[in-house]
């Protein structure tokens, strides 16, 4: 079992989500926590493009402004969440 | 589980370790892991700058915070510092992974690596769980060995 957490500075960058997507695809983490994504809202199609084809799901809290913001993507097959909060 | 983003105001961080702890009080005896970058250090040794330590009040309640939770924090192999100023000039450990003691019993042989630094000014941190991990595999030799031609050289060229 694997998690990853890490303050990416910014998910806008295509060179920083290629680096997430290399990161997962090395780790093959059940967890992977980002911050400071500095996005307002997160989708299906940007955490496809962090993860990968393979089962996952997401939750996020939108950046205020230009600073924060989490997303929290994981393996859906490994993961089971019950609740989630802020 | 928790991801933490914490503040960089002493006071607003203040504020974040009390309603945390309160949360976490409700979840004694739970299996807890608390990950994020906490933006605080425990001590003198997960911090450098060139401009030399202020601020050591916060190291107080960080560590306060860390043990009145009864959360284990486990030691960080790969590195020592998780965040680095651009220009080199400061570092410190920021990121963190803490765990309960249920989580620990529940997850032995947990350990985090800092991994390597790319585009942001902070490392990806790895928690890893393998309960496979006996630690590194014992070397085994047979003393007659020894007396065979040729071995110490083989040895040298191998190891």
């Amino acid at each position: 079992m694997k998690l990853v957490s890490w303050n990416v500075r910014g998910l806008g960058d295509i060179e920083k989500r290629r680096e997430v997507r290399r990161l997962v695809g090395e780790k093959s983490p059940f967890i992977l926590c980002i911050r400071e994504t500095k996005l307002v809202v997160c989708d299906a199609f940007l955490c496809n493009s962090l993860w990968g084809d393979s089962n996952h799901s997401f939750s996020y809290r939108p950046s205020v402004g230009a600073s924060g913001g989490l997303l929290i993507l994981w393996d859906s097959e490994e993961v089971e969440v019950w609740s989630s909060g802020s | 589980m928790f991801i933490i983003y914490a503040p960089c105001d002493h006071r607003a961080k203040q504020e974040l370790w009390e309603s945390l702890s309160a949360r976490l009080q409700l979840l004694v005896g739970e299996k807890v892991c608390v990950c994020g970058d906490f933006n605080a250090v425990r001590n003198v040794e997960e911090t450098w700058s060139q401009r030399g330590i202020s601020g050591t009040h916060d190291f107080h309640h960080f560590s306060h915070f860390i043990v009145d939770n009864g959360l284990v924090d486990l030691p960080l192999c790969g590195r020592r510092y998780t965040w680095f100023k651009r220009d080199g000039s400061a570092m410190s450990r920021l990121d963190r992974f803490l765990l309960s003691e249920e989580w620990c019993i529940q997850w032995p042989n947990g350990f985090q690596v800092a991994l390597l630094r790319g585009l942001s000014d902070h490392c990806p941190l790895q928690l890893s769980v393998d309960e496979e991990n006996w630690g590194p595999q014992p070397l085994r030799m047979l003393k007659c060995w020894q007396e065979l031609s040729g071995y110490k050289e083989f040895v040298k060229e191998k190891w």
